[in-house]
């Protein structure tokens, strides 16, 4: 718990806890996004067919993949709580260090909540089939979110082995789902050569899928927030970050293989639950029942690592005074930043009780591609500042800067095709994101303590 | 009054539960633990030597 600070004096301090390695990585980047296989990625069977889903699948696959690249190195090298917020402070500078914490807190925030409406939605569902059909989904919201707030307070080892094996399960029920319609005897259950079409609006129906096919990976670059928190991260990070991204391609491609080969695109473009009315059409009791499981716990698993990152952002701008000092405390005995975790309780909550699924997951999803937009940008400076050769990396990506500019392309792709379908919702983002700033620069920026916001013993960047 | 009634009135009881435990604790600790120490954390203090951010 102590250690020495700047002066060299001998003080007591503490710290968040070092005990994850990449497994835990792994389980927190594919456990908040693995919920987007079970449902919400089939809208972009609605918007482009079929097929255009596949093309939104691997396009946005790539998008991700570049963000897997970067987030790997940068925060390899940036291990800090925070994950991209920490970067954008020393590559950036403090306007964008807050606005990508403020983005990071919201995407995840709402992306909790959405996942906490869907945990209710589907007890509700399941009373309905038992008979009671008037089964009121808050008290199950609020237990979602309480226990597992409950979870992440008392310590990150255990919240992250619980996310572990919830997503490794719900991984597994993907899995089950395609081996048990036998993609080896095409004809017999799956009926591709039937279903498939061609492209319904044409191609521009699959860039307006784009948007949707932000749900097949959003949340990866998450794994960033727990660069305080693991053994190693130059090590850990990007082996955790790598492998989450290629399990998602593999059960991204898994899940558009099975439900287009089951379901019609018209049903399928607005199914709410895609992969469990999959497993129905087959049949299988077995099979419903192993899909029912895995969407519950890709919800569970999801909010878990969404309450896990959005209070290390929380608590990292609080740290630096970006927010009040008080939520950047350490609790002494569980070394969880236990006050940002608490006060995103009563946030999430009410916004899951507004259940607007598709506004909330909406705002989410912006905020999200907020972010991606600001990562090449800082990739570039960081290249620039921190040439190879100077600082320390954990892990260089290859081919720079061919991911920064594919991401940034496929970003301003996206902005359109989000411009298609949810206009006034992007604007009213970018407007709050706006005041956010203005309140930062004016008011809150004159309490923050510029030197000691940066601690690590990085060598002086290019050109300073 | 169903199963499915109880499960309500239980979802809410056990949340409001766990979410008495964590004000008390958090009380708890801000009474037992100064705000200096609380709130001591730095970022970047890596424990394992290899992690430096300087090549030698």
């Amino acid at each position: 718990m102590s250690s020495t600070d700047t002066a060299g004096q001998d003080r007591q301090r503490i710290s968040l806890l070092r005990v994850l390695g990449p497994a835990h990585v792994w389980a927190l980047g594919v456990g908040i996004v693995l919920v987007g296989e079970f449902m919400g990625w089939n809208f972009t069977v609605g918007k482009g067919g079929a097929m255009g889903s596949l093309i939104a699948c691997w396009v946005i696959g790539l998008l991700y993949t570049c963000v897997a690249m970067i987030d790997s190195e940068v925060t390899s090298t940036v291990a800090a709580a925070g994950g991209q917020y920490a970067q954008a402070k020393h590559i950036m500078g403090p306007l964008m260090a807050f606005n990508v914490g403020l983005y990071l807190v919201m995407a995840y925030t709402m992306l909790e909540a959405a996942d906490a409406l869907v945990v209710g939605d589907l007890l509700s569902s399941v009373a309905g089939e038992m008979g009671h059909n008037a089964l009121d989904p808050r008290p199950f919201v609020v237990l979602t979110i309480a226990a597992l707030a409950w979870l992440n307070y008392r310590g990150v080892l255990m919240t992250l082995t619980v996310n572990f094996v919830i997503t490794a399960a719900a991984f597994i029920s993907i899995v089950v789902l395609f081996i048990g319609v036998q993609p080896w005897n095409p004809g017999h259950m799956l009926q591709h050569r039937e279903l498939l079409t061609d492209l319904p609006y044409g191609w521009i129906g699959v860039i307006a899928a784009f948007q949707f096919g932000i749900w097949y990976y959003l949340g990866i670059e998450g794994t960033c927030q727990a660069a305080e928190e693991v053994r190693s991260p130059a090590r850990s990070l990007p082996y955790g970050t790598m492998s989450g991204i290629i399990t998602l391609l593999i059960a991204a491609t898994m899940t558009w293989y099975v439900a287009t080969g089951l379901l019609p695109w018209e049903y399928l473009g607005q199914a709410a639950t895609p992969l469990y009315d999959a497993a129905r059409v087959t049949g299988s009791t077995a099979l419903q029942v192993f899909l029912f499981i895995g969407t519950t716990f890709a919800a569970i698993a999801s909010a878990n690592g969404c309450i896990n990152d959005a209070s290390r952002a929380w608590f990292s701008m609080g740290r630096d005074r970006y927010m009040p000092l008080w939520f950047g405390a350490v609790h002494p005995r569980y070394r969880t930043p236990y006050r940002s975790i608490l006060f995103l309780i009563p946030i999430a909550v009410s916004f899951s009780f507004t259940g607007l699924l598709d506004q909330v997951i909406t705002f989410s999803i912006l905020s999200g591609l907020l972010g991606y937009t600001f990562m090449p940008i800082n990739m570039w400076m960081f290249r620039r500042k921190w040439p190879l050769g100077t600082i320390r990396r954990g892990y260089v990506h290859p081919f720079h800067p061919l991911p920064a500019i594919v991401l940034l392309a496929l970003c301003i792709t996206t902005y359109f095709a989000t411009f298609l379908g949810y206009g006034t919702q992007l604007l009213a983002m970018m407007c709050f994101y706006i005041i956010a700033s203005l309140w930062f620069t004016f008011h809150r920026y004159k309490y923050v303590r510029r030197g000691d916001q940066f601690t690590m013993p990085w060598a002086r960047p290019r050109g300073y | 009054m169903d199963f499915w009634n109880i499960f309500e009135y239980a979802a809410w009881g056990i949340s409001g539960l766990l979410l008495l435990w964590m004000l008390f604790d958090a009380v708890q600790v801000n009474r037992d633990f100064s705000e200096e120490l609380l709130t001591s954390s730095r970022e970047g203090e890596l424990e394992d030597q290899s992690e430096k951010h300087e090549l030698t």
